[in-house]
This record gives C-alpha cells, structure tokens and sequence, in this order.
C-alpha cells in the first residue's frame, strides 16, 4: 500500500511540471501537445497503479488457497487442492476475493479493461484519467478484497 | 412478463418469450448485467454504440454486432435450471451515451464550474489583499464530445490577483475516469495542483477535493480553508 502513495507523489511531480508547461504555451498546437503528454503520462502511472493491485489480489489469493489446501476433510479440500494460482486468469483470482457481478468485481474488471488495453500496446486516444481519484479507489479495494 | 423497480436495478418475471419493452430496456443501457438469483454465475453484455448511435453488442470479450441480442440473453439463460429463472435481476449500471447525454454533460459543467466560482469569489472577499477576475477560455476538445459530434464551448476560467501573485483555476477536463471534472490550479510560484470534482452530476452537494503533493492524504477537501492556504502558499 506504501508504493500506492510513493507512485502517486511521482505521478503529480510530472504533472505538475507539465501542467504549468501547458499554462505557458500561447500556441493551440503546443497546447494541445503538452495536453497529449499529461494523457499518456496519466496511462503509464495507471498501468503502474493497476499492477500494485493485481499483485495485492494474487497474494490475497495465494493466502486463501493455501488456507484452503490445508483443510483437515479432504472433502472439504478437495475443489482447492486442484487450483493452482499461477493457472488462473486474473477475473478467475478477482472472482475468489469478490463476487462475480458485484460492485467491487465490476469496478476492477473495467479498470482491467482499460489497462489490458494500454499494457498491450496501445495508447488510448484522448484518455484522461484522475490518478488521485484511482489511488483512492485502489487503495479501498485493496482493503476490502481480502482473503477472509 | 413485468418490469419493476429503479432505473439502476429492475427485477423482472422471466417469460421465454421476451417481448418488445425488454428489448428496448436492454437496448438503452450501455452495461446490462443478468443475474439469476438462486445463483452465483453472473452474466454481463455491454452495450456498445457506434458514432451513430446503434447498437452492437460483447458477450465477454467476443463482439457480436451480427447477433440479435435479445436472442444471445435467451441463448444464455437457457443455461439456467428453472427454478433460478423465477427471478432474473437486470441490471444497468450507465446510462446510454449519446450526443444529448454529452451536450447535458457540457451543459452542466459550465453551471458546476460558475457555482464554483462563485464560492471562489465569496471566499476571496475575505482577503482585501486579493481581487477575482472571471474569464472565458476555450473548452477542451475531448474525444467522447468529437465522437458525438459536440462542439466545445466557452468555460469560465478564473484567475485571483494580489500584486504580482498569481492563483488561476482552469478547467482541463470533463470526461475524466475516476473524476466528474478536472481543472488545473496554477500559482504565479510555477507550482500545479489537481482540483477535481468527485461528485455525480445529479448529486444536490458538490465534492470539490485538491492533491496537495506534501499532504498525507491523497486527497482533501477543497473548501474556505484549502483556498486560502493555496492563496497564503502563492504570496
């Protein structure tokens, strides 16, 4: 959760630069420029934000399969003893921390979308994201999806 | 079949022959989701519309505009046992997009941002040192307003003078994930915050909040004490 705050701080050390570099230019062109910059610098530290919370969710999951794994009834283990972690897709670990379909898994998954866009390659055309209002909401979900 | 409920989730009676006001519910949100309550399983269309505003639709990651959507939410709930389609939850989470959703949008930023400044200009008459000046400056063209072929219009900028400090609000962005809005606060000290609104057009109070880069919480309210401390910092 740390890291969240220490890439928030990166994050308005660049655009804060950039953002009075856009106040200067009197030149739409230039303007318009600086504006493309703030937009993918935003998608890079979002990329950046998304992977501290895929890696809480992986963890979170390793702790709740382990814990399952070591069920004394085997009847009772039996389902888990057959997840391996490393096999499952990243909606399959969001589903074992949050149900499918409920707020929490639909705000992630369309998070997951947007950045499976962007971590595959493209650049996504005028995209502006609010990147304190993303470590906000990241930070509140790494605190609710726990591996009770 | 009967529909009842709230626009943001409708229970309805399941019949196999999904007629007409069906469809032209699902077909006017952009995200449907069909949930069978005596079940975990958890299905989810979006909606997708074209420039034009017609509809094609994604079943998960396939898109399918060739498909009559109705027919793909029969296909799928033929996959439930009977006794789960005694009740179906469809639920809406957006509204549709379209070109007069956009333009309400637009709309209702320039009212946002004027209420904004006025709290602005109330606030400032507290310090004599300080005057207010209200500008008008070109909106932005943001790509979901090109998209629905919305022009940009005049947004009110406004710029606090005291000597040669300096404190401008300008509007940056509307359609902003995780934000209802953003303007950049610039300081004659070359220093930038992010200002945001966090609340939803519809709500009756505004969330105006800051990222103060030193402060220890991402964000803070934006209010009487946050503009002068801002105004304090730029002398």
């Amino acid at each position: 959760m740390k890291d969240f705050k220490a890439i928030h701080e990166a994050y308005l050390a660049i655009d804060n630069c950039l953002a009075v570099l856009e106040s200067r230019e009197s030149a739409a062109k230039g303007r318009r420029r600086l504006q493309r910059m703030r937009e993918i610098n935003d998608q890079a530290y979002f990329v950046m934000l998304f992977a501290q919370l895929e890696e809480r969710i992986k963890d979170q999951c390793e702790r709740l399969i382990a814990r399952k794994k070591g069920l004394a009834k085997w009847t009772s283990r039996r389902l888990w003893d057959a997840v391996d972690v490393d096999k499952l897709s990243f909606k399959q670990l969001l589903a074992l921390l949050a149900e499918k379909g409920g707020a929490d898994f639909n705000k992630v998954s369309n998070y997951y979308l947007d950045r499976c866009k962007i971590a595959h390659g493209e650049v996504l055309s005028s995209w502006s994201v609010s990147i304190p209002s993303v470590v906000v909401e990241f930070q509140a979900l790494a605190a609710r999806l726990k591996a009770k | 079949m009967t529909v009842m409920g709230k626009v943001a989730s409708v229970r309805v009676e399941y019949d196999p022959s999904i007629d007409k006001p069906l469809r032209e519910f699902l077909e006017s949100r952009e995200d449907v989701f069909i949930r069978a309550t005596n079940t975990m399983d958890a299905l989810r269309w979006t909606v997708v519309r074209d420039a034009k505003g017609r509809p094609y639709y994604q079943l998960r990651k396939k898109s399918q505009p060739e498909q009559d959507f109705v027919q793909l939410v029969e296909d799928e709930l033929r996959r439930f046992d009977e006794d789960d389609l005694k009740a179906i939850i469809i639920q809406g989470e957006r509204r549709c997009v379209d070109a007069d959703h956009v333009s309400r949008r637009v709309e209702k930023w320039i009212e946002r941002l004027n209420s904004f400044i006025s709290d602005l200009q109330s606030w400032l008459t507290q310090r004599p040192a300080w005057t207010g000046d209200v500008r008008q400056m070109q909106q932005r063209d943001e790509e979901l307003m090109r998209l629905w072929g919305v022009t940009p219009r005049e947004v009110p900028e406004f710029l606090a003078t005291s000597g040669d400090s300096w404190v401008r609000f300008a509007p940056n962005a509307l359609f902003v994930a995780g934000a209802n809005g953003r303007l950049d606060v610039i300081t004659s000290r070359q220093r930038a915050y992010i200002l945001l609104d966090s609340a939803p057009d519809d709500s009756p109070e505004r969330c105006w909040q800051v990222a103060f880069p030193e402060a220890r919480s991402i964000l803070e309210r934006f209010d009487q004490n946050a503009f002068f401390r801002l105004l304090d910092e730029t002398l």
